[in-house]
């Protein structure tokens, strides 16, 4: 829960994205979702694809209920983590500003 | 006397050109690099320089002149294996976009390195700004 408005949250989603090098593939005023691009390397396989859902909704006119999922693809799991914490930690810092 | 060893042959006459073929193949293949940029208007948008306009960088510090923070502007570069990124590597996209958004400068630069299993990325974060007054 950030005690934001939904367009400042959905900014910090976007913001969030491009630091950590995902492809913004659907922004809507209330979910985003973004894929890592795949990459290709010797040791880990296929690192990248995996692919996060941010989902804002608005729970008054100064407070948004922010919930957000990482997903991992079958193809180079391995080399795949999971964002979330690193999502909302990063939204936090973006909101602060 | 001088004796030169041939290198052993593993018995089939093709293997050792290929071996290297392969490996040249997947060590071009690994040099696998993703660079992505953006930029976010902070209010109203501006309309994009020229590809020639000059926008100055201040690494460190304000410019003297007041100015305006127009836009947020974001380099992301991602290498595989252990190769690191550079700011001057970034920096002909961080000048790219502070263009488009219709920066005269760039400030605040926020440099951030991670490490994501099997890749390093390296993301410039800063603002571009388009001074108030005209130069003297």
């Amino acid at each position: 829960m950030f005690q934001r408005p939904l367009a400042d949250c959905h900014a910090a989603a976007l913001d969030a994205f491009s630091v950590f090098g995902f492809d913004v593939k659907t922004d809507q005023p209330d979910y985003v979702e973004g894929v890592r691009p795949r990459k290709f390397n010797l040791i880990w396989g296929n690192p990248g694809g995996e692919r996060v859902r941010v989902w804002l909704t608005p729970t008054g006119s100064e407070e948004t209920r922010v919930v957000i999922t990482s997903e991992r693809a079958v193809l180079g799991m391995v080399a795949q983590k999971n964002w979330v914490r690193d999502m909302a930690h990063q939204m936090t810092e973006s909101l602060a500003r | 006397m001088i004796c030169v060893t041939p290198r052993p042959k593993d018995g089939l006459p093709w293997a050792w050109p290929t071996n290297r073929l392969v490996l040249a193949i997947c060590l071009a293949v690994s040099a696998c690099t993703v660079r992505q940029a953006r930029h976010v208007w902070l209010g109203p948008a501006y309309p994009p320089w020229p590809s020639g306009h000059s926008v100055e960088v201040f690494r460190d510090g304000l410019p003297a002149r007041p100015f305006l923070r127009i836009s947020r502007l974001d380099v992301h570069i991602e290498k595989t294996d252990f190769r690191k990124a550079s700011f001057d590597e970034a920096l002909p996209q961080l000048l790219n976009q502070a263009r488009l958004s219709g920066a005269d400068a760039v400030i605040e630069i926020r440099e951030r390195r991670t490490w994501v299993v099997g890749s390093r990325a390296y993301h410039v974060t800063a603002t571009g700004i388009r001074y108030t007054e005209p130069t003297n």
